[in-house]
């Protein structure tokens, strides 16, 4: 037989114990200030202009050819840049402005040069770009507490078909080897 | 409960005991020691001359190189002595000036690393780099960094593969990068029997090799298989050669000594990075104080999923693997 009053008990102690369960689940997390993807930069950015050969586009070829803003493969001019992303089909003025395609375009109509690409990028990769702006994301050399210095995500990502990136790795250390500086034999390997 | 500090005795050269026993027997007992003392002091400077004459052809050998004190008992003017007869010696042996410095931990500074194992493609460049900062043996190939190649989906190092080859990253694998955790709480010290290695007040766990005897109980202490044994004399083109040396970093070591990651002190303690996070193509490498709540390093622990290694070992790493 069960008494009234220890039922109500069993009742508390149980709501008790998942109160406390719940209390314990919820852990604060922390997120990076929002606005920071705004701020101005504290860091020094490599420049990419000096890196690309055709740079300035409208000097170099523009001024005399007119961009064809039709989506197409490209056979004739910039046959290496090869469109693959996002999932929809777009086309060169998506991110550079038309008329001058060495500066890049937001939606919201900000421009802005080659170095500030970051700002092109972040407009999707939001959570991205607050990484990278709070040293979070991208190599970042320089000092671990004074100057530093990172590189926009084109450095790294190919902006036209970002994809991993991918290396050959350097040699690996020497197996352990026996007294006779042979390996010794497979069965005998240790995997550590 | 005696303290470390308390506790540090020396094997060798010892300041004698002051009025220990008392009376009529301490005087007899002083009086034995140190005639004792003075006695293997004869025998080690002979010992030391000719097996250093006998070693590298040099005569000027002393007895402060080869019976200097533990790095903590040596003042600055024998340090300065010493470093000298480093340098010296290097000179000697490989035709190379270099200079060993003695960077102090900077006051109020604790370091830390993180890694992001999302990122990292286990290209080694980090491994090498490391080998060529901080002077490591070329022909026993001592890295200190060991990149783990791990199939996706466990999280169990004893199925890794450390000896892969080819083009990574591989599309069913994920690469952790091992080295030495600089622990708060570090089980390497405490097993040191000679008290040759120790945490120091910024964070890093150092070794003084000349302390070291080389019995490698450290390195069968460490959970994280972070330790090196210099099996035979070191080699190291003289090309290759770092001159920017550290006397308890990057300094080339004797044989038979441990010696490991030292979060490129002889760099982090003047502001700079390792060299193994300046060497990473994917940048996956942070490092910083984790005292300052604005760096990067605090950050990442704020905000990321981290993962500590071995975390329920109770070695408290400071050493940190993030996903993002």
């Amino acid at each position: 037989m069960v008494r009234p009053h220890g039922r109500v008990a069993h009742l508390i102690l149980l709501l008790g114990v998942a109160l406390a369960f719940s209390a314990c689940r919820h852990v604060e997390r922390q997120e990076l200030p929002r606005e920071a993807a705004n701020d101005p930069p504290d860091f020094t950015v490599v420049s990419r202009t000096t890196e690309i050969p055709t740079y300035p586009c409208t000097e170099r070829c523009h001024a005399r050819r007119e961009p064809n803003p039709t989506p197409r493969d490209l056979t004739a001019y910039h046959t290496r840049i090869v469109l693959r992303h996002g999932p929809n089909p777009h086309f060169c003025d998506f991110c550079h402005v038309l008329e001058h395609p060495e500066t890049l375009h937001r939606i919201d109509g900000e421009t802005f040069g080659f170095d500030e690409a970051y700002r092109l990028c972040g407009q999707c990769h939001g959570e991205k770009l607050r990484d990278w702006m709070s040293g979070i994301h991208g190599l970042q050399t320089g000092s671990w507490n004074g100057s530093v210095t990172r590189r926009v995500c084109t450095a790294c990502h190919n902006p036209h078909a970002p994809g991993h990136i991918s290396l050959e790795s350097l040699p690996p250390p020497q197996r352990p080897r026996n007294e006779d500086g042979e390996p010794p034999a497979e069965d005998a390997e240790v995997t550590e | 409960m005696k303290t470390r500090e308390e506790n540090f005795r020396l094997p060798i050269v010892q300041e004698e005991p002051e009025e220990k026993l008392g009376g009529v027997e301490v005087e007899g007992m002083q009086r034995l020691q140190s005639t004792r003392r003075d006695f293997m002091k004869q025998v080690g400077i002979t010992a030391g001359v000719t097996a250093a004459a006998s070693a590298t052809g040099c005569s000027d050998a002393t007895w402060e190189e080869y019976f200097h004190q533990h790095y903590k008992r040596m003042s600055d003017d024998e340090k300065a002595e010493l470093f000298a007869i480093l340098e010296q010696r290097t000179k000697e042996h490989y035709g190379v000036d270099v200079q060993i410095k003695d960077p102090q931990p900077i006051e109020g500074v604790e370091f830390a690393y993180a890694l992001n194992i999302s990122l990292c493609i286990g290209c080694r460049q980090c491994e090498y780099a490391c080998a060529k900062e901080n002077n490591t043996s070329r022909d026993s190939e001592m890295h200190y960094i060991r990149v783990l190649e791990i199939d996706k989906g466990t999280m169990d190092v004893d199925l890794c593969d450390h000896f892969y080859t080819g083009e990574v990253p591989k599309p069913d694998k994920y690469y952790m990068p091992v080295q030495c955790h600089h622990c708060a709480n570090p089980p390497c010290v405490d097993a040191c029997p000679v008290e040759a290695t120790w945490r120091e007040k910024d964070g890093i766990v150092v070794v003084d090799y000349d302390w070291c005897i080389g019995c490698r109980y450290c390195e069968a202490a460490c959970p994280y298989w972070a330790r090196r044994f210099n099996w035979e004399e070191p080699s190291i083109r003289p090309s290759d050669i770092n001159p920017d040396q550290g006397y308890l970093s990057n300094r080339i070591r004797p044989k038979g000594v441990m010696e490991k990651c030292t979060f490129c002190l002889h760099r982090t303690r003047e502001g700079k990075n390792p060299a193994c996070l300046e060497a990473c193509p994917v940048g996956a490498r942070k490092f910083g104080d984790l005292n300052d709540p604005n760096s990067e390093i605090r950050r990442i622990i704020a905000t990321k999923r981290v993962y500590v290694f071995k975390e329920e070992l109770g070695t408290l790493p400071r050493f940190f693997y993030f996903f993002g």
